[in-house]
Parts: structure tokens; C-alpha cells; sequence
């Protein structure tokens, strides 16, 4: 059976709005910020203010959103993202789950910073510096399936050489992809072996 | 019949309101009017409909927010709890009982919503909280918890 938020665009609309506005009401309590405060920030009356926060429409607008919460020091974006969910039987994902992740994990800014992150929650190991154009031979183990294959067989499987790309680390998910199973963890690399592309 | 349940435990199958930590039920009883809370859900206009299920979505996604829903400190009423929302300036509340019925999975909390009441001063009235208390302590209650859960395995329910 599918989430209530199936049910219409602006059941959707509704939820999401509810996140997003509990969100600046918990910021306004974490300053001890009054709502007549606010209301004079954004030069709305008091009224107003508690209208947004406790009795969402459901259509307030994106520039609305971005005032608020520009007026409490805070940032808007906008995801969009694949929860394996297409018919959405569970609903959305709480924006307080994707803050709560960035921020623990550091509150990354650029895309080099989100790799690192990857590389250490993997623990897939990092490449030394190599050209684009060379092969260098990598020994994956697929930790989960160890038991089963055996070691002997999963490094037959998962020892392969790839092309890496400049970015300088494994890329992961052309292992799973040539070993036909999700790839767990890198747990050795071996570049001993490096040898030119031509 | 002579010793038929008359309570009923409707357990929340929609929305994933069932998850591996948490799900969501109603107390039915025809005998007893003030068992409401499950007659006032299903006759409730669009907009506290939506506000009642992010409510509830907050809960079952282990969420805080004291706005939408909140349990007691004290000793007595510790196991009551309550969601809330508004329509206009008229304050609602469904207020239950958190149990965990399941021996097998003993970290998945059920909340048996009970009755319905209208609010409008900070303080709850004991009177309310009384009479979950002595519902959630109530065996043919308990028993209908049991009926109601007994193939329930958390995280695989949809």
C-alpha cells in the first residue's frame, strides 16, 4: 500500500513543507528568537509568522522558504533522490535525516571532500599517483562473501586490473559490476604492478 | 458470546506505519464510546489528516518533535502518549499507550491509540491519562494486543 503522500502532489507538498518548517521553528527556538523578532526581520506582522510555522498550506512558495530561512542565518536546497522507493510505499525521506548526515559527516562543501568521505567509509583504499592512462592491479576482497567462496577463490575473483582514472582511487563499482556482486571493502592494494597503457 | 474480546486491536498496515522499531495501532471497542480515537482518525477533514500522519511519520521514524506528539515523565504515566495537531485554534489530541509486544523483537515499541480529546489548556486532565492507564493495564486489552500482533514481524510488514 502506498504512503499517504501518494495520494496527491500537494499530500506530498504538505510533508515536505512540514519538515522543512519544523526545521526554522527548531532553529528559532535554538536562538531564543522571538516570533515578533522574526516578523520584524522579515517585515511581516507576528500573525504571520505563526501562520506559516503551524498551519503550512502547502503552497508556500520557494522564495518564501528562502526568506525564512535566510532571516535565521540558515540555507535552502533542494534534493532530489532514488530511496529505492519508486511507489512510494514509505514516504519521504525526513530532511532532518540528509541534514543530520551532513553535518556529521563534517558538513562537506566540494565534491573532493564527499570522495575522502566515501574512501574512508569503505575503507577503499587509496591510489598513489598515477597517469590516467596507467593499468594498476588491485586485490579486492569481498568481505561478506569471504565465507562462502573461500578466500583462495575470492581473490581469483576480485584480484583484476583496471584502468584507474586520474581521480586516483579505485573505482569501486566496476568491481561489483565485473564480479557480479555488490563490493564490500578493498582490503589490499597492490601497485607493485604498475605498468604504462599504450 | 460469553467470553468474547470486546476490545479489538487495528493495527496501521498503510503507509509503512509498521517499520522494525515502531508501528502504530487502534484500540476498538464498541462497547465503550469513549474508545474513540480510531472513529475521529477516519472522519478527519484533508488538513489535520496530514498534519495527524507527519505526526506520525515523525514518530515511526524515531524523530523528536514535542510540537506533533510526546509521552509523560512522570512514573505513573510513562507508557501514555499522545499525538497532537490543530484545527483553526481547537487543539486535538489521540492519546494511547506505548507497549512492546513482540518477545522476539523486544525493541519494537507499539502505540495503541486509545481516545480522542480536544485541548485547549497546557495541562493534560488526569482523568484522560487515568483511563489509558487503566486500559494499557487491562487484560482482555492485552489479550487483543496479542491477537492483533501475533504473526507481526517488524521491518517485513508492509
Amino acid at each position: 500500500m502506498a504512503h499517504w503522500t501518494e495520494r496527491s502532489t500537494d499530500a506530498f507538498l504538505y510533508r515536505i513543507t512540514a519538515d522543512l518548517l519544523d526545521q526554522l521553528e527548531e532553529r528559532i527556538q535554538s536562538k531564543s528568537l522571538s516570533k515578533a523578532e522574526l516578523a520584524k526581520k522579515l517585515g511581516v506582522s507576528k500573525g504571520r509568522i505563526s501562520q506559516i510555522l503551524n498551519n503550512p498550506k502547502g503552497n508556500l512558495s520557494l522564495k518564501t522558504i528562502i526568506r525564512y530561512a535566510r532571516a535565521l542565518g540558515m540555507k535552502v536546497t533542494i534534493v532530489a533522490y532514488d530511496d529505492g522507493d519508486p511507489d512510494n510505499q514509505r514516504g519521504p525521506i525526513n530532511s532532518d535525516i540528509f541534514r543530520a548526515c551532513w553535518e556529521n559527516s563534517g558538513q562537506p562543501a566540494d565534491f573532493w571532500s564527499v570522495q575522502e568521505l566515501q574512501c574512508a567509509a569503505t575503507n577503499v583504499a587509496m591510489l598513489p599517483a598515477i597517469s590516467p592512462t596507467q593499468i594498476v592491479k588491485v586485490s579486492v576482497v569481498h568481505v561478506g562473501q569471504e565465507p562462502l567462496l573461500g578466500s583462495t577463490r575470492a581473490n581469483r575473483l576480485y584480484e583484476q586490473q583496471f584502468a584507474v582514472s586520474s581521480a586516483r582511487r579505485v573505482p569501486e563499482i566496476l568491481f561489483s559490476k565485473s564480479a557480479g556482486l555488490e563490493t564490500e571493502a578493498v582490503t589490499g592494494v597492490d601497485n607493485s604492478n604498475l605498468t604504462t597503457f599504450h | 458470546m460469553a467470553g468474547e474480546n470486546p476490545y479489538v486491536v487495528a493495527l496501521v498496515k498503510e503507509q509503512d506505519a509498521i517499520n522494525k522499531r515502531r508501528g502504530l495501532a487502534f484500540l476498538i471497542c464498541e462497547n465503550d464510546k469513549k474508545i474513540d480515537a480510531k472513529s475521529v482518525f477516519d472522519r478527519l477533514k484533508l488538513k489535520a489528516d496530514q498534519q495527524l500522519r507527519t505526526g506520525f511519520d515523525f514518530w515511526l521514524t524515531g524523530k523528536t518533535n514535542t510540537k506533533r506528539f510526546h509521552g509523560w515523565n512522570e512514573a505513573e504515566n510513562r507508557d501514555c502518549f499522545v499525538f497532537k495537531w490543530k484545527e483553526g485554534s481547537q487543539g486535538h489530541r489521540l492519546y494511547g499507550f506505548l507497549c512492546h509486544p513482540l518477545l522476539e523483537y523486544p525493541n519494537f515499541q507499539l502505540c495503541v491509540l486509545v481516545l480522542h480529546a480536544t485541548k485547549n489548556r497546557r495541562e493534560t486532565e488526569p482523568r484522560l491519562l487515568k483511563k489509558v492507564n487503566d486500559l494499557r493495564a487491562n487484560d482482555l486489552v492485552r489479550r487483543a494486543i496479542t491477537v492483533a500482533t501475533k504473526d507481526l514481524k517488524p521491518g517485513e510488514t508492509k
